[in-house]
């Protein structure tokens, strides 16, 4: 018996130590490679962060995990030992690397498998507002009241980035409120008629023309039908001062009819929406007004009662003797452009029954009857209740948790919600009031707001949570959640199914906007205005199209499954009348009104490729001057997915000087002529030279804008015609790619860049991938990125493929 | 009796009126602790920097020469001093503006990956005060919600805009049914919350990866959230101080830089007598519109990119100078309004100064500096290391000492500077 014990504990002993010998004979080379390549800096007494006698060759270990997954990289990199050390033996290294990368990617395989890939995440700030639009058929901002997201964050789904704290629960408890106050429309039911804002007869606007300019006035002036404004952002025309105002949160239909006036250039006319209480000002509208005819526009827009929206007009000339309607008065003589305002109306709002729908189906069974209220503003619809006030709040936390969280709450969880109502029913509160308190909870309930569960596959709920989150950043609709509950959504031919379906929803715009803003960060376009007399042309008008072009191009490679080589060099991109000027491309006379289209560019045009995108030159600016070194960490980082290093601690900056005596180019030449510097900047900069073809606003130049130190007066929605820069020294679009490889501008560089294709759709999937399940690549999952560019690469990558691919993934099905 | 007409005297003087003094105004259960007023910080940035070549002067010590940004202060020689050679280590991050949310915090590489902002020194001071006022601190801004004060998991504490809101949060109490309203929704939050942290805590054991951190954070976020919606409860039942000040209207127009400046730093002097706060943060920024100053035709950030440009370094010191002239009407204010007999100013440690040395580089070394008020040791020019700065962190560990933090160490801090 004593020596069966014995026996046992003696093979256990060996199998340990067999075990632990095989490790310690496969990590031989490791061991070699550190001893003799690493240890003489990296030991105890190491300047660096890394004491390799410290490290134990144990990868399970969290802590010494990521130490290991550091030095990998920076030996397979070839960073690591520098070049100026004495180099290992090859076969050695090899050796030593791939024992390495083995026993990392276990140890991760592990990990994953025990705890799941990603931890729990909250819905960022965005999704959160998405999900209270559409579980309570409202509009308008309610992100604003929380926090913004960490900006060191690649998304703002990633997991390990997101913040969390009693600001964010405040903030969450405050939007929930908001959106409820705005669900719930029991007031009095609206004229939702079509309402005409007649700027004609307005007594407000009439002052305006009685007024002399020296007062104020004066910018205004009426045909015999018409209104015409001669500049943009005239608050004369604000509906507030003209007797609307929206009187009740809702959707809204807006028509316009207005035709140029005076006309020589094309013209714009948009629609702007301001709220002096949140500070919010956005212009949600634009259309060309192309020739002398009327042209009647409308659009849909959620308003809330204290917002107003006026009409505003763009790209105006000033009269050709170039005074603006300040300095040629009276109104009815100047002969600037204008905008001539025929009819302005806003219908709404939108709602088929009152109280509407939204309200209605918070509150099931229960029917509405109307009482005039006490007090203006107060409430005129009041429950009839048909059983105890408890039961039917019962069916509002049902219903709500039905869609909130996708399944039907036990009878348990419905009496905790309930309870926050019952001590207020009992104190004979109002039943509104009531109700709304567990609804409230629901909306701010960690079930809604995060995204969590056990490690291993996830299940058809989670599925199909993690899916929609992906592609309409909210919660699954029905169709979804049917397939799920009968346990279809897991089959891959259905799987597939509802991705095509999904990608062509609406919803899927929201996927569209909030993963190019972010990866892109083209969320990041209003940082910087360009200087005004040096880039005169840059106005709302343009921003808008720049925008557009990016969104539509990226749009139209995933609806067309088209190569991902696309994003490099394209033949094609999307312009409107606006974008075709600016670019300046051939039979822009063709390309008419604000709608984006896909144009065919000529053969050799500079543009075609994300990098050639007015929205990217901008982005990637710094105001008013470009640098190759931002620019080029943006090919680096953003397009291929490679960041260099950051610049070592204590280095200077740059100081931009616009006079005109040095170039960019020439204040970089210690990045070649230092050491330290060139090791990094030969990569950095040769990209950023290639696209200095670009200024600020993406014109393609061959020479740099000085400033001539002129001021003069700046009109909103005017165009700037006076041309205060003079052309200076010539661009140097020239240069030599690490590899060695010679450009002579942007075209040539694109070719050369063709050559890392699959490094860039490598780049797209990783970006995917991380949004997508909110966690950020690790070792083991670059074989997946492998296997998925494999499966792919005979068709170039496409784009839609990319995504069915990484929704079929292990990374995507498994927690 | 005497003593309280001299001093609304004097309030009057400055175009704010109170009603009520100090004394009789803090809802701060009276006793001695109140015969010397408590101590107050005020921490302002500019956020594209001071030209330094019209700001810094040449000789340091008492007696500097004046400069030409200096001048715009001359009457309060004798109360601030001016710091150079002071900054954060390691403030190289993703853009170049991210310094913007390290002004008060020090956190290392703002924005680059793995960046996680660290608590502000207005909060760390905030939270050794405790809840001892209505609101524990106050963050402003005259653009946007953007604050410089982050809790101490790096979360930004939103900014206040509107000196209409902030007026009437701190001084209006609203009627009866508003007040029900308000207080039943802080009740109602508070009950939910109860509930919603149970459910987090089951949540919590479902869930079997190892790292729970945001359930976690999520689960005391609530605790902190709920407490918070407490202590905002029990001020409602404590009378909200009388001023006998006018509602500001908040001004919509963004080009008015100045004026919505200005209209921030009127109610401070408010905030501080009325004991409403004893921390408060503020952002002067411009909104990428062209501000309306008198010879000025470009957008402060663009000016503040100026090449090396004359006509631009021109119209930039035009709107630094207006900046500056804000800052000196709000210590004369500061100066002019008196409690206990001392000026309000003397209790209040001042610190005015920007994110960015030279923003023409972005450049978040050698930053202007400005330390006021507070009874410090004022009138010198304090001339710091150029190329070795000191640690901006030693200067906020003085203010937190002075705030009675007793703390020797602050984010980077080496040591402390003699204030």
């Amino acid at each position: 018996m004593t020596r069966d014990i014995l026996n046992k504990a003696m093979l256990c002993f060996i199998a340990h130590s067999i075990v632990t010998a095989s490790l310690s004979q496969a990590s031989e080379p490791l061991d070699a490679l550190v001893q003799s390549s690493c240890i003489d800096c990296h030991d105890e007494s190491s300047d660096t962060e890394l004491d390799l006698t410290a490290l134990a060759y144990e990868f399970t270990d969290p802590t010494n995990y990521r130490k290991w997954v550091r030095v990998y990289e920076r030996i397979e990199r070839g960073e690591m030992p520098p070049t100026s050390a004495k180099q290992p033996d090859a076969i050695l290294k090899m050796k030593a690397v791939s024992f390495l990368k083995n026993e990392l990617r276990n140890a991760n395989l592990k990990s994953q498998e025990k705890f799941g890939r990603v931890p729990s995440r909250r819905l960022s700030r965005l999704e959160f507002e998405y999900t209270l639009h559409d579980l309570l058929g409202i509009g308008g901002s309610l992100a604003r009241q929380l926090p913004p997201e960490n900006g060191a964050a690649a998304f703002d789904v990633v997991a390990e980035k997101q913040e969390m704290s009693s600001v964010h629960v405040r903030g969450l408890l405050t939007a929930a409120d908001l959106a409820l106050d705005e669900a719930i429309a029991l007031g009095h039911k609206p004229n939702m008629q079509e309402r005409v804002i007649d700027y004609f007869n307005s007594p407000y606007i009439q002052m305006w023309v009685d007024r002399p300019v020296r007062r104020g006035g004066g910018t205004v002036f009426k045909t015999d039908t018409d209104v015409v404004t001669f500049r943009g952002e005239n608050y004369v025309y604000r509906t507030d001062a003209n007797g609307y105002s929206p009187p009740i949160a809702g959707m809204y239909r807006i028509r316009l009819t207005a035709a140029p006036h005076q006309q020589r250039s094309s013209i714009t006319v948009s629609l702007k929406r301001q709220n002096d209480q949140q500070g919010e000002s956005e212009l949600f509208a634009a259309w060309d007004l192309g020739n002398e005819d009327y042209r009647t526009v409308s659009t849909l827009k959620y308003l809330r009662p204290d917002d107003y929206i006026y009409v505003s007009a763009d790209e105006l000339e000033p009269a050709p003797d170039g005074k603006v309607i300040y300095n040629a008065q009276p109104a009815n003589e100047y002969k600037g452009e204008g905008v001539r305002i025929r009819r302005f109306s806003i219908e709404g709002p939108l709602e088929s029954k009152w109280p509407p729908e939204r309200t209605r189906s918070l509150f099931p069974e229960i029917r509405w009857q109307f009482r005039a209220p006490a007090q203006r503003g107060g409430r005129a619809f009041h429950p009839v209740l048909s059983k105890e006030p408890a039961e039917h709040i019962r069916d509002s936390i049902n219903a709500l948790a039905e869609k909130a969280y996708g399944r039907v709450l036990t009878p348990d969880e419905v009496d905790t919600f309930l309870q926050l109502a019952s001590p207020h029913l009992e104190a004979g509160r109002d039943f509104v009031d009531c109700a709304r308190i567990p609804l409230r909870a629901i909306l701010v309930s960690p079930e809604l707001l995060f995204h969590s569960g056990k490690a291993g596959q996830l299940d058809e709920i989670e599925l199909a949570k993690r899916l929609s989150y992906f592609l309409w950043r909210t919660l699954p609709d029905d169709e979804l959640l049917e397939l799920a509950q009968k346990g279809q959504l897991t089959e891959s031919k259905v799987l597939h199914a509802q991705v095509e379906r999904m990608l062509g929803h609406p919803n899927a715009d929201r996927f569209l906007v909030d993963f190019l803003d972010q990866w892109l960060e083209l969320s990041r376009i209003d940082e910087t205005t360009p200087d005004v007399y040096l880039y005169p042309e840059y106005d709302d008008v343009l921003r808008r199209a720049m925008l557009a072009e990016t969104r539509e191009f990226f749009a139209h490679l995933i609806e067309d499954n088209l190569t991902v080589a696309n994003l490099i060099e394209s033949d094609f991109t999307f312009l409107n009348r606006k974008l075709a000027e600016h670019y300046e491309i051939k039979g822009m006379e063709n390309i008419n009104g604000e709608a984006m289209r896909k144009v065919i560019l000529e053969p050799g045009s500079v543009r075609g490729g994300l990098l050639t995108h007015a929205s990217i030159a901008k982005i990637t600016a710094n105001g008013t001057v470009t640098t190759p070194v931002k620019r080029g960490n943006f090919v680096l980082s953003t397009l291929l997915g490679l960041p260099p290093s950051p610049p070592p601690p204590g280095v200077g900056s740059i100081e931009p000087d616009t006079r005109g005596a040095t170039t960019i180019r020439e204040t970089l030449t210690k990045h070649q002529q230092i050491e330290t510097c060139a090791v990094c900047h030969k990569r950095i900069d040769p990209p950023g030279f290639a696209l200095e073809s670009f200024d600020p606003v993406g014109n393609f130049r061959s020479q740099y804008r000085n400033s001539k130190g002129v001021t003069r007066e700046i009109n909103a929605g005017l165009r700037f015609l006076h041309v205060d820069y003079e052309l200076g020294q010539a661009v140097d679009p020239s240069g030599i790619t690490e590899d060695g490889q010679q450009f002579a501008d942007i075209r040539d560089f694109k070719t050369h860049l063709l050559r890392s294709t699959e490094q860039v759709a490598r780049n797209v999937v990783s970006q995917l991938i991380t949004f997508a399940t909110g966690g950020e690549i690790d070792f083991a999952d670059s074989e997946v990125i492998e296997q998925i560019l494999l499966a792919t690469k005979d068709d170039g990558y496409p784009m839609r493929s990319l995504i069915h691919q990484v929704i079929a993934s292990r990374l995507f099905r498994n927690r | 009796m005497q003593d309280k007409l001299t001093r609304r005297d004097a309030l009057t003087a400055t175009g704010v009126a109170i009603a009520l003094p100090f004394l009789e105004s803090t809802p701060v259960q009276a006793g001695d602790e109140h015969a010397t007023p408590p101590h107050r910080m005020v921490l302002i940035c500019s956020t594209l920097g001071l030209h330094s070549p019209s700001l810094f002067p040449k000789t340091a010590g008492k007696n500097y020469e004046t400069t030409e940004y200096l001048d715009i202060l001359k009457e309060h020689r004798d109360d601030f001093t001016l710091y150079s050679g002071l900054s954060h280590p390691d403030q190289h991050g993703k853009e170049p503006h991210d310094t913007e949310m390290t002004f008060l915090s020090a956190a290392r590489n703002p924005g680059l990956g793995g960046f996680k902002n660290s608590i502000s020194v207005d909060q760390v001071a905030a939270t050794a005060l405790g809840q001892v006022t209505r609101f524990r601190s106050l963050s402003l801004s005259s653009n946007g919600p953007e604050s410089q004060s982050y809790t101490s998991n790096g979360v930004m504490i939103p900014a206040e805009q509107s000196p209409a809101r902030l007026f009437s949060k701190l001084f209006l109490t609203g009627n009866p049914r508003e007040v029900r309203r308000q207080r039943n929704r802080l009740s109602e939050g508070r009950s939910i919350l109860d509930l919603v942290g149970e459910q987090a805590k089951a949540l919590n054991r479902n869930v079997s990866n190892a790292d729970k951190r945001q359930l976690n954070e999520y689960f005391s976020a609530i605790r902190d959230a709920e407490l918070e919606l407490k202590t905002a409860e029990s001020w409602l039942d404590r009378p909200k101080p009388i001023v006998d000040a006018e509602i500001p209207t908040d001004i919509a127009n963004k080009r008015d830089l100045i004026g919505r400046a200005d209209a921030l730093f009127n109610l401070i002097p408010l905030i501080l007598q009325t004991d409403s706060s004893r921390i408060i943060t503020m952002v002067i920024q411009d909104h990428l519109v062209v501000p309306s100053i008198n010879g000025v035709s470009a957008e402060h950030h663009n000016l503040s990119h100026h090449g090396r440009d004359p006509e631009k370094i021109k119209q930039l010191k035009i709107i630094e100078k207006e900046i500056l002239r804000s800052l000196e009407r709000f210590l004369s204010k500061m100066r002019m309004t008196s409690e206990s007999d001392q000026r309000l100013l003397d209790n209040t440690s001042v610190l005015f100064g920007s994110n960015l040395g030279n923003a023409n580089a972005h450049d978040p070394r050698n930053l202007p500096i400005i330390l006021a008020g507070g009874r410090h040791n004022h009138g010198r020019y304090v001339a710091g290391n150029k190329d070795n700065n000191t640690p901006l962190c030693n200067l906020f560990v003085s203010l937190l000492n002075s705030m009675g933090v007793e703390t020797d160490e602050f984010a980077t801090s080496d040591g402390s500077i003699e204030i």
